[in-house]
């Protein structure tokens, strides 16, 4: 079964150069007359790296890179967003921008829309703004989340 | 045994050679085809023989002077990366600006260049000569060494027989070609170096079996590899 071939070149040259830098350090005894260790691994990593270029299904941490890229990122944002429970239910013919804010409380939901939602609308049923600023950040965890 | 003095110059242009050759030996086979292929015809003394022929000189001249010549004036790691450096950077000369036979796009282009640059800068950082190394069995009977040759010994034999016996899915044939490779191309470049530092009878003979076997699995890998 022929493999690919523009992943099978640069791997066989990476694993090849890799198998021969280890077998130069522990047979040919290099680690004698290696001037620099951390410009050796350097480059050899450079050489890797090289050789990852020339894959042409690359798989580098770039924003192509199909786990971690930017594909990836905008469908978790997209996920993790719950744009689609945002409703614009106010109803016309009333400047009271809460006025119907208040008779969804009951329709359930845990959704940070909806804990808002309901703050806000205990909020303008307050007289006194002070007053509801303290109600809203002396309620209870478990009033406000369920 | 033949005295070879140690030259880093010496052993980075053999190498580099050999890897010239080999993208010259697929050349000599490649353009006539691509140029029948055009409609263009060959000239009368060049005949098919004539360009497998050069395909087969080139081939031996170049595994010959990367694989054996150029590890006898240094340091054995440095032959593997300035070869495939060599290989891929005359690759992309000939093939990809001169011929014109392959579309290379930007980033292997980029990807190509990186790697000649590491191998220029491994001449700077990396391993130099060793005057005092002319004992092979002395160099084998360091535990690790010994482990290490045993091991890509093994692993040599193992990945060949999974090759021979059975065809795999994708990913694990491309593991077991990159073992088989790996493994009979190290074994090939240290075998050829060994010849030099006094090997008894008995290791000469041994080696000289590793280094045909070992050329031969990298021959029957690329088989593998395309058929």
């Amino acid at each position: 079964m022929p493999v690919t071939q523009s992943k099978f070149v640069p791997l066989n040259a990476t694993a090849i150069i890799l198998v021969n830098a280890i077998t130069g350090v522990i047979i040919w005894q290099d680690w004698r007359v290696i001037s620099s260790w951390t410009g050796y691994i350097c480059v050899f990593l450079l050489l890797v790296l090289g050789c990852d270029l020339l894959l042409s299904s690359s798989n580098l941490l770039t924003n192509e890179n199909a786990e971690y890229g930017v594909k990836k990122r905008a469908s978790i944002i997209i996920e993790s967003t719950p744009l689609r429970e945002f409703q614009l239910a106010r109803s016309f013919g009333t400047r009271n921008l809460y006025a119907d804010i208040g008779s969804n409380r009951d329709t359930g939901g845990t959704t940070t829309h909806n804990y808002l939602s309901r703050a806000v609308s205990d909020i303008s049923q307050k007289e006194n703004r002070r007053e509801a600023w303290k109600s809203l950040f002396s309620s209870p965890e478990s009033d406000v989340i369920t | 045994m033949v005295d070879f003095t140690q030259s880093l110059p010496i052993c980075y242009a053999l190498s580099a050679i050999g890897g010239i050759l080999e993208v010259g030996s697929t050349a000599v086979l490649a353009v006539p085809d691509a140029r029948e292929k055009e409609g263009v015809h060959l000239p009368w003394w060049l005949p098919k023989e004539v360009a497998l022929a050069s395909n087969v000189i080139m081939q031996l001249l170049g595994s010959l002077s990367a694989n054996l010549f150029a590890t006898w004036f240094g340091p054995v790691s440095v032959v593997a990366p300035i070869y495939f450096s060599a290989t891929l950077l005359t690759n992309l000369i000939v093939f990809g600006f001169i011929l014109g036979l392959e579309y290379f796009t930007r980033i292997m282009i980029v990807g190509t260049y990186v790697i000649a640059i590491g191998t220029i800068l491994l001449q700077v950082v990396g391993p130099g000569v060793q005057e005092d190394q002319d004992d092979i069995v002395e160099l084998l009977l360091h535990p690790s060494a010994f482990i290490w040759f045993i091991l890509l010994l093994v692993a040599m034999t193992i990945s060949t027989l999974l090759m021979i016996r059975t065809v795999y899915e994708e990913k694990k044939q491309i593991a077991i070609l990159l073992i088989a490779r790996s493994s009979s191309y190290t074994l090939n470049l240290t075998v050829s170096r060994a010849f030099l530092l006094n090997p008894t009878f008995l290791i000469l003979v041994t080696f000289i079996v590793i280094k045909v076997v070992s050329g031969a699995i990298q021959q029957q890998v690329s088989f593998y590899n395309f058929n």
